[in-house]
């Protein structure tokens, strides 16, 4: 029942309502989407000043702790410088002190006291072998400088561990460098600081001196220290720079730095803490993923929400519109979409629709009412010719009997009691025979043209050529004696009622025969042609003619133009002529002049189906 | 009145047709051998006759003459029950009508006709017809054999 199943199912789809709200729904999305991509944009641009903020305070720290760590070293080398026990350079006493101090110091790997040509007169761990570090750079730079030293980290010689070395001269009271001490600074012990400091994995954190060489590196201290690294641009600008922020490529990872530099008198070390922006942007990076699949599965809810919520209040709604519609459409005019109506546009529409179907019925129902109106108009008028019709036929038929037994009798009166009756007698008896005669015909004129409404067209071919011969050869019999001559051009073969359209040729022919009587060189001419769209049939003749005022009148029943004496007939030819060629669906016309002749044409249509006029009404009759 | 004489039944109404046909059959000597029914009962109660009657006259009968407009029952009934009764049904009947009304015509051969004639206007013309009726099924055709 629902014909939309016929309907291309692409096309109904694409352009249904449910896919339209979808398609808003998606619109409706896609701002959401740029709004959740543009807060991530922002919060990477955060996300990456927090790190780099985290990144900075830690630089800031380690900074602060390794000055802090130098600091507390050179104080404590300050405060040894002027034990007796250091000053005094006795090794028992001073490895006791050594000892103590590195128990408490943890950040001290060793501590040792050297005199001015390098050999260690104590240390801490002790050493059972004499060590002279009269060679090492540092040793030869507290010398030199006679301050505090910080040097080249070291690959631990005692402990094997990296260590950094401090060195501090001892001074006599002479102001001459009398011993040096020396420590070693424990760089794990400031990784193991910076581990705690909870930095995202895979950072890193450099401590350089002023050219850039790497004084300590985490993790994997031994990929650094010592070092000059091939990012030593990027160092560069950092020592230069001394505190701040920076990105950069290191160990072939993009990195967010933060550094700072130690102060005075530190000033020549600086400290940079690198954090992968990976690390930086995991957590937005996740949150993004997050805000998406929650977008997404909103999207996915309301999208949901619109396919059935639009099935409820568009389509459903739409969809009852149009069974009513087609069931209008139909031909059910008493269908209505409503009440109840909905609110809103569809409520209207149905509204509106109803409206309509409203009209539509009362208009049908005025319609059928006029149809029914004519029907029956047509119906009694059928009544009427056909009861007019019968009435005819019956008085025709009804006519004949009497008539017969006035002919019969008064010609047996004629035949056997002639000698009864004197001449007047017998001429009255003769009127009467003519009379009735002429009664006669009336008769069967009136005959032909009530069956003409009567009959049914029996169409066909007819050769209208060979017909017309046939029927003036006929006629010629009546009157052989005559002198005429007749021309029969080739007719067109017609379509019709082979009975009827003898009739209408004889009935123009006899015409044509009678009113060229007077003439001597009558001369009857029949022809045809085709037309555009009918046959063209004419019977041409050079008679007494008429006048073409009184065409009109030639067709009419009972009508003559020549009194009776002169030309015989009962006035009902051509009637019965119209009468035939109308319910043919042809036309009739003539034309004439008086002493020159007439012309009378009739057509007959081509197609068959445009020429029966069933209804008997009509004509000029 | 004795049937072995009948050989023509004549069904008409009109009493001046009946006349003029008369006459006409006399000229043949015919007058003496026809019967005549005023309307269709009569022509079935002749036909017809209750218990075994009518044999002999409707084996003697060689045409009936049939009008066609006729007062109680129709020409057209009258035919039908001849050509429907195998008693009657090979017995010639001429129609004999006023009536050139197709329908009419198709009708009577349709129910088994074996002639249909309008009854000419002219005296002579309807002798004429009548008188060659009556020689034809009477004098020359022979009935088929029951």
């Amino acid at each position: 029942m629902n014909s939309v199943n016929n309907k291309p199912q692409s096309r109904i789809f694409f352009g249904s309502l449910r896919v339209r709200a979808i398609a808003l729904v998606l619109l409706a999305i896609f701002p959401l989407l740029g709004l959740t991509f543009y807060s991530y944009l922002e919060q990477r641009k955060e996300a990456i000043r927090e790190v780099q903020r985290d990144a900075i305070m830690v630089a800031r720290n380690v900074a602060k702790i390794q000055e802090t760590l130098f600091q507390s070293a050179s104080q404590l080398f300050q405060t040894l410088a002027q034990l007796p026990q250091v000053l005094q350079k006795n090794p028992a006493a001073c490895n006791l002190l050594f000892n103590r101090v590195i128990e408490n110091h943890e950040h001290f790997l060793s501590l040792l006291a050297a005199y001015p040509y390098g050999d260690i007169f104590a240390s801490a761990p002790r050493s059972s072998k004499a060590i002279n570090v009269g060679d090492q750079p540092w040793f030869k730079e507290v010398m030199r400088n006679r301050d505090m030293v910080i040097g080249a980290p070291l690959s631990g010689r005692i402990t094997g561990r990296y260590s950094l070395p401090l060195a501090f001269p001892v001074h006599d009271h002479t102001g001459k460098v009398m011993a040096v001490l020396a420590s070693g600074l424990d760089l794990e012990w400031l990784g193991r600081f910076i581990m705690q400091a909870n930095l995202p994995k895979y950072s890193i954190l450099l401590m350089v001196d002023r050219r850039g060489k790497v004084m300590f590196g985490y993790p994997d201290p031994q990929k650094y220290i010592g070092r000059q690294l091939p990012e030593i641009d990027l160092i560069k600008t950092m020592i230069s720079k001394g505190e701040g922020v920076a990105d950069g490529v290191m160990s072939g990872v993009p990195r967010l730095f933060g550094f700072a530099r130690l102060s005075e008198p530190f000033q020549d070390f600086q400290v940079a803490v690198g954090i992968p922006q990976a690390a930086a942007f995991a957590g937005i990076a996740h949150k993004l993923k997050r805000n998406l699949i929650i977008l997404g599965l909103v999207s996915l809810l309301v999208m949901a929400a619109a396919w059935f919520g639009s099935g409820f209040i568009i389509v459903r709604p739409l969809q009852k519109l149009e069974r009513v519609t087609q069931q209008l459409a139909a031909g059910d005019l008493t269908v209505r979409a409503g009440p109840p109506y909905r609110s809103g546009e569809l409520g209207l529409l149905a509204q509106n629709f109803d409206r309509m179907a409203d009209a539509i019925q009362e208009r049908d129902s005025r319609l059928k009412q006029a149809a029914a109106e004519l029907d029956k108009r047509v119906q009694e008028l059928n009544a009427a010719y056909q009861e007019l019709e019968d009435f005819s036929y019956t008085v025709a038929h009804d006519l004949r009997a009497p008539l017969r037994a006035i002919g019969g009798f008064s010609r047996i009166l004629l035949e056997e009691s002639s000698k009864n009756l004197d001449a007047e007698g017998i001429r009255y008896l003769h009127i009467i025979q003519k009379d009735i005669k002429k009664m006669g015909n009336l008769i069967d004129d009136l005959l032909t043209l009530s069956r003409l409404g009567r009959r049914e067209l029996r169409v066909r071919d007819v050769d209208m050529e060979d017909l017309a011969r046939s029927v003036f050869a006929e006629l010629r019999k009546k009157e052989p004696e005559r002198d005429l001559k007749v021309i029969f051009n080739s007719l067109p073969v017609g379509r019709g009622d082979w009975d009827m359209l003898r009739q209408v040729l004889e009935n123009l022919l006899d015409n044509a025969l009678k009113f060229t009587r007077p003439r001597v060189d009558a001369v009857i001419e029949i022809g045809g042609e085709v037309s555009d769209r009918e046959n063209i049939y004419w019977v041409k003749d050079n008679g007494v003619g008429f006048e073409m005022e009184y065409v009109p009148k030639l067709f009419e029943v009972f009508q003559r133009l020549h009194p009776e004496g002169e030309f015989e007939g009962t006035g009902m030819g051509l009637a019965i002529v119209q009468r035939i060629i109308q319910r043919h669906g042809g036309r009739v016309w003539a034309a004439g002049k008086v002493g020159e002749g007439a012309k009378f044409c009739f057509t007959l249509p081509q197609e068959e189906a445009q020429g029966e006029t069933d209804t008997p009404v009509g004509g000029q009759t | 009145m004795s049937h072995r004489r009948v050989n023509i039944l004549l069904v008409e109404d009109n009493h001046q047709d009946v006349e003029l046909i008369l006459r006409a059959l006399q000229k043949q000597n015919l007058g003496g051998k026809v019967k005549v029914a005023r309307d269709g009962a009569e022509a079935l109660a002749i036909l017809f006759p209750p218990g075994q009657n009518g044999t002999d006259l409707r084996e003697n009968l060689k045409v009936i003459l049939l009008d066609l407009k006729l007062p109680k029952v129709s020409g057209l009934e009258v035919l039908r029950a001849i050509k429907t009764d195998v008693r009657t049904q090979a017995i010639p009947v001429v129609v004999l009508t006023s009536s050139p009304q197709e329908t009419d015509i198709d009708e009577c051969y349709h129910l088994g006709a074996n002639s249909y004639i309008v009854k000419p206007l002219e005296l002579d013309d309807f002798t004429q017809a009548i008188a060659q009726l009556g020689s034809y099924w009477v004098l020359l055709n022979q009935t088929i054999p029951q």
